[in-house]
């Protein structure tokens, strides 16, 4: 399935936030490595704090690395394009939708005879077919969250960066849009670095994950998901797989911190109950 | 019961309120100018003039053609000096927003600028520029810019840094993102400026003209205050407020609908879906 040609390739990578007035140096991420190939669904999985989004936006040039090597490859030396959607929408809120998009071909150097028929597929994609001269304020959240993934993907994009795009969203709706967006990739296959602390949602979407541990943000382990498509949510491997995946994630935060007799005490209780 | 017949019984008690509703708010005016008319009759009315006699002296203002003149002259100040504000406050309140260095150069000159009282300002044009236009448009600048230079820097420091963020994330260009993310942003600071300025500007332009001008409605202030004709004073305030009143009403209302125009519809919007 996956192509082997690396779309992004992160090597070493070391980011550390300053102290500021008020708190201490912060390491984001230490000695990162990380190599997302083309056609790929990647996750990056792990409680807050552990640099996931910093991988992120150093990889969309929103932030800078301290330390390391950050490769994106494009299509043949052309410079990558990078599609991005936050947790929170971030629409222009005084344009429509059209142009929201619009926005973005424009910044992406698209050339305006493709626009309409770009816009017109991506929005049917989404299931906002019909809604370019609406304004996102009159739209819901899960809807303006549709228009943030079309106005990611109507660029065509190398790289789709998803930083926990349904965290924002009641359950229901986050469902629905998930459901969407393994559907919207069997069709485009874009390569995608998705961010989320919900494993269920990563080993439902992902093909591979990679789980993250804090202080110092690092990857402690890797794995591919094997589980047939179309996934459903209720699967039962699915299920396993997240209660396997927590736990591990569990054992490697209490293996972090030498912490207080008591923490470690409920955290070993409830690994112990978990095995029972 | 039809339908009509219901709207027709809803509608007559409303109506009979929006009545109700009008002369409650006739009371007051109307016992000002009856308390008014009583003090005018124990008074001669070149000092207290009675509401008529002020109406008649108004009357002679505006039928009178050299008052146009005056008034015109005025006006063209007060639009000069804002225009002027205008055009250096908003670069100055642009490159105070640009950066922590640029905001310190200047913060300090606008608070001295926010605190100098008009009066000072409109000597200090009479003995700089000598009595003509320059003195009172000079008072008027030095007034408004601080005003509108704040707006814009505020605008500028409010701005949306997720937004920002998008646009570098999609590879905006700063252009792009000044003409898309910023100026839509800066409207609402651009228009308040402006109407701040506006109604600071006409204020200004008085306490400007009683000093260093030949021609200008302060001068008609100054030159009635002066034969001791406080009717003639009051008829010359009552017109040029209302006619004020007036220009900004009529000039706001129209870019109201420009500057706010995407939020109404997406009122209407919602409420038609």
């Amino acid at each position: 399935m996956a192509d082997e040609r690396p779309v992004v390739e992160i090597a070493n990578l070391t980011k550390v936030f300053p102290a500021g007035p008020l708190g201490r140096e912060v390491v984001a991420c230490r000695d990162l490595h990380l190599v997302v190939r083309k056609g790929e669904f990647l996750s990056l999985v792990g409680p807050s704090g552990c640099g996931k989004s910093t991988v992120l936006n150093i990889i969309a040039e929103i932030d800078r690395a301290t330390s390391g090597k950050v490769t994106i490859g494009g299509e043949s030396g052309t410079k990558p394009r990078i599609g991005y959607v936050f947790q929170r929408p971030r629409l222009l809120d005084w344009m429509s939708v059209e142009n929201n998009l619009k926005f973005v071909l424009k910044a992406s150097g698209i050339p305006r005879e493709r626009w309409e028929g770009l816009i017109a597929h991506y929005l049917d994609l989404v299931g906002l077919g019909g809604q370019q001269r609406n304004f996102p304020l009159n739209l819901s959240g899960g809807m303006q969250q549709r228009v943030g993934i079309a106005r990611a993907l109507v660029i065509e994009p190398d790289l789709l960066l998803m930083d926990e795009p349904f965290s924002n969203l009641d359950e229901i709706t986050a469902r629905k849009l998930r459901m969407d967006l393994t559907r919207i990739q069997s069709q485009s296959r874009t390569t995608t670095l998705f961010v989320t602390h919900d494993l269920r949602e990563a080993v439902f979407l992902s093909d591979t994950i990679h789980m993250m541990r804090p202080n110092p943000g690092r990857i402690f382990k890797q794995l591919r998901i094997d589980i047939e498509r179309p996934r459903d949510y209720e699967d039962e491997r699915v299920f396993a797989l997240e209660r396997s995946l927590i736990l591990d994630l569990l054992r490697a935060i209490e293996s972090d911190r030498p912490n207080s007799e008591l923490e470690q005490a409920s955290l070993r209780s409830t690994l112990q109950a978990s095995k029972a | 019961m039809s339908a009509r017949a219901a709207i027709d019984e809803a509608g007559a008690p409303r109506a009979a309120g929006a009545w109700a509703a009008v002369l409650r708010r006739c009371i007051a005016p109307a016992a000002v100018l009856a308390g008014w008319s009583v003090v005018s009759l124990f008074y001669p009315p070149d000092l207290v003039p009675s509401p008529i006699q002020l109406a008649r002296i108004v009357w002679q203002i505006v039928s009178d053609g050299a008052s146009w003149a005056i008034i015109g002259t005025t006006l063209a100040r007060i639009l000069f000096g804002l225009a002027f504000s205008m055009l250096l406050g908003v670069p100055l309140g642009l490159f105070m927003g640009a950066g922590r260095y640029s905001e310190s150069l200047l913060k300090g000159w606008i608070v001295v600028l926010l605190g100098m009282p008009a009066v000072a300002w409109a000597f200090l044009g009479v003995l700089w520029f000598g009595v003509g236009d320059a003195a009172p448009v000079f008072t008027i600048v030095l007034v408004v810019l601080p005003v509108v230079t704040m707006n814009i820097w505020q605008g500028v420091k409010s701005t949306n840094k997720d937004l920002h963020q998008m646009a570098k994330a999609f590879r905006a260009s700063n252009g792009l993102i000044f003409l898309n993310i910023l100026v839509p942003h800066l409207m609402p600071y651009l228009y308040s400026a402006l109407k701040i300025g506006f109604a600071l500007g006409w204020k200004i332009a008085l306490i400007g003209e009683v000093f260093g001008v030949t021609i200008g409605v302060g001068r008609e202030f100054m030159y009635w205050f002066q034969n001791f004709r406080l009717d003639m004073m009051l008829g010359w305030a009552l017109t040029f407020m209302t006619l004020m009143a007036a220009v900004e009403i009529a000039a706001f209302r129209r870019l109201d609908k420009a500057v706010y125009g995407w939020r109404k519809q997406v009122a209407t919007r919602s409420l038609v879906g």
